[in-house]
């Protein structure tokens, strides 16, 4: 039976394990080689081994990126890492350069996906993929709902698109704007995000052609919660989230409001309903506007982004759950921004459920009683009589 | 070694054509980053009037709606004497390979013809060349024709692509805030200016600098690297005639022309012919095999 999967991005183990606990079928994430977030953390081969066990014990998968553009020196040393990579039980890899594909099943039995670095918009392109024997593709966040569905139609391999998260602002795979402004290298990983930069823009004369604000290349980010019905309909594969680079807090929200979403929809199609508090959660946790894009065709002056680096951020997320005393009624809670006494918070769990508490009784690890928690990563612990969990997550309540 | 041209127009074909071996020409609505296009009927008559080797490109990338376009100008290209496809979106192979074609297709991905690996994995697909990446080395490049059974093309003379989008970005920002339209554009930043052209494919943004490797052309020759390639994108037609003239006269005096090139076109530059990107600022983790 047709059920959709749910996609993360893990940055490093710890994000692995709130993206699984928070609800995702499935993560994704760099090794310590051949992918497009070279200066991230990235997973060891033993992070990945323990990240597949935690996966795997739950019924739940583990992909990793090999999705640079080989260069010759990278060639050489391709099969021996996709050998690790098998070692570690990983379901599969995703790849944007064909040699990887073509080494890795030639020489390995590991499952590939296409990244979306491979920019694919068609069918004819998606028939090529799966018959040089590619068992899923991640399309171009260019295609259209009416490109995706004539795939999904017309050729029998799982299908998987982006629903939230940032977009880059050309075709993937089609700029190199970081190797020429900073030389570093950005279809192997070194993006140095130059499409946020400002510019000025000007005519052949030299003249600024000037706005109230400065040129960029700059996007609004994506987001297809509204549009999780139609997706389902379309029998899309896999349902994927941007952002490896992102915060647990992030990983925890999004995963969760998509996770209750898509499960809203597939256990009664004729009840649901959009439930826009999710939107409001979503659009809390971004730090840029989002729109629908080009799932609508629409990739006009309504989806740029014209503040440049400037994004909006917040303190909502106030801290993590780490333990619960039932007999004291305690939480044990690391902070993550400035919380006080008093203040109005809500409490999500990885089954959904959320509590909405005023905050009373805090007292620091020496059992002091104290009003305000101000330093990062404080330990803290909270009265609450109702009962909390580890990866119970703590952000202010706004509405 | 043969010398391929991206000429500014068509009648400037016939101004030039005993000094090149062959033309790359873009196909109309399937191609980007040329200043003209052509239908392929018209294309196909330059193939039979002229006694050279044509090429054309058809490298944006297809949306299924445009399937229907490519395959009948792939039939067309098949009936014809034109010799070779440069292609970026998979597409391509993928009808050329089912209708068994035999017209050469290049593998012209622009930012990932970087490496000998999966130029051969091209070839054993049935694409017999590579038009290799304005963002390599030269080292790079005489390593990979070492190791490539594809012939190998390289672009000597040109601005380069850095960036192409779907998005209409100079049309939008005039919208957002009410501008009024010019006829070229150009992004400036620290003093140096990039030409963005938005047109009906999206956004094109190219390099500040005109690529000149004439002086490297010399080790291009000693590899027996195949063919090399001059693209005369935002050069005047007057001017890139006379770098073909000057081209002609080469006779191992590579210097001494890329030297009168420079003169003649002032913004030249060696790109990353000698400047290795780095892509792992600090490397953080060593995977155990390196």
């Amino acid at each position: 039976m047709y059920k959709p999967e749910l996609l993360a991005p893990a940055g490093d183990l710890e994000k692995l394990k709130w993206a699984i606990i928070y609800g995702a079928d499935a993560v994704y994430i760099g090794g310590p080689s051949f992918g497009l977030r070279a200066n991230a953390q990235n997973f060891t081969i033993e992070d990945i081994k323990e990240g597949v066990k935690f996966a795997h014990d739950r019924n739940r998968k583990v992909y990793v990126t090999v999705n640079i553009a080989l260069h010759n020196e990278e060639g050489k040393k391709v099969l021996e890492y996709l050998k690790e990579l098998e070692k570690t039980g990983i379901d599969a890899i995703i790849v944007s350069d064909l040699a990887i594909m073509d080494i890795a099943l030639k020489n390995t039995k590991l499952e590939v996906h296409i990244s979306t670095q491979q920019s694919v918009t068609n069918k004819e392109s998606v028939k090529y993929l799966k018959n040089k024997g590619a068992t899923r593709i991640v399309l171009a966040r260019e295609t259209s709902k009416e490109d995706i569905k004539e795939i999904i139609d017309n050729v029998d391999v799982e299908i998987e698109t982006f629903i939230h998260g940032a977009m880059c602002a050309s075709y993937s795979g089609r700029c190199v704007l970081s190797n020429y402004f900073t030389n570093r290298d950005a279809n192997r990983g070194g993006c140095s995000q130059i499409c946020r930069w400002d510019f000025n823009l000007e005519d052949e004369n030299n003249n600024k052609i000037e706005g109230e604000k400065p040129f960029t290349f700059c996007t609004k980010d994506l987001s297809l919660l509204k549009y999780i019905p139609d997706m389902i309909d379309m029998k899309i594969t896999s349902f994927k989230i941007e952002g490896r680079m992102r915060s647990i807090y992030y990983i925890a929200t999004i995963v969760g409001i998509y996770r209750k979403a898509i499960d809203e929809y597939m256990n009664n199609k004729e009840s649901y309903k959009y439930n826009k508090e999710y939107e409001a959660i979503l659009n809390r946790c971004a730090n840029r506007e989002s729109t629908a894009q080009f799932f609508y065709g629409i990739y006009d002056e309504t989806c740029q982004y014209y503040n440049g680096r400037i994004e909006l951020s917040n303190q909502d997320f106030l801290g993590v759950v780490l333990d619960y005393d039932e007999k004291k009624g305690l939480a044990l809670v690391e902070q993550r921004n400035y919380f006080k006494k008093g203040d109005l918070v809500e409490i999500f769990s990885p089954n959904g459920n959320i509590i909405t508490y005023e905050i009373n009784d805090i007292y620091d690890e020496d059992n002091n009683l104290i009003d305000i928690v101000r330093h990062p990563k404080q330990i803290v612990k909270i009265k609450i009589n109702k009962t909390l969990h580890k990866y119970d997550l703590i952000r202010i309540k706004r509405y | 070694m043969k010398k391929i041209i991206i000429p500014n127009n068509l009648k400037q074909i016939e101004k030039l054509k005993d000094k090149i071996d062959g033309i790359l020409l873009p196909v109309k609505n399937l191609s980007i980053y040329f200043e003209n296009e052509y239908s392929i009927e018209d294309i196909i008559k330059v193939s039979n009037t002229y006694d050279i080797e044509v090429f054309v490109s058809i490298n944006k990338n297809i949306f299924n709606s445009e399937l229907e376009d490519v395959k009948k100008t792939l039939e067309l290209i098949n009936k014809s004497k034109i010799k070779g496809v440069f292609y970026y979106d998979l597409s391509i192979l993928s009808i050329y390979k089912e209708k068994d074609y035999t017209f050469d297709l290049i593998w012209n991905q622009e930012h990932f013809t970087t490496n000998y690996f999966t130029s051969n994995y091209y070839y054993n697909e049935g694409v017999k060349g590579i038009y290799l990446s304005n963002d390599i080395t030269k080292e790079e490049i005489l390593n990979i024709k070492e190791n490539t059974k594809q012939y190998v093309i390289v672009n000597v003379l040109g601005y380069t692509p850095m960036f192409t989008s779907r998005r209409h970005l100079v049309n939008n920002y005039l919208k957002t805030f009410n501008l009024n339209k010019s006829n070229n554009y150009y992004l400036e930043k620290k003093d140096k200016r990039y030409k963005i052209i938005d047109d009906k494919n999206g956004s094109t943004v190219y390099t500040d600098f005109i690529l000149n490797s004439i002086k490297e052309i010399k080790d291009f020759k000693e590899k027996n690297i195949e063919y090399i390639l001059f693209n005369s994108f935002n050069i005047k037609e007057d001017v890139f005639a006379k770098i073909i003239d000057l081209v002609s006269e080469i006779n191992d005096n590579y210097e001494k022309i890329e030297s009168e090139i420079d003169k003649l076109l002032k913004n030249t530059n060696k790109g990353f012919l000698y400047n290795k990107t780095i892509y792992e600022v600090k490397k953080q983790i060593k995977y155990r095999g390196e």
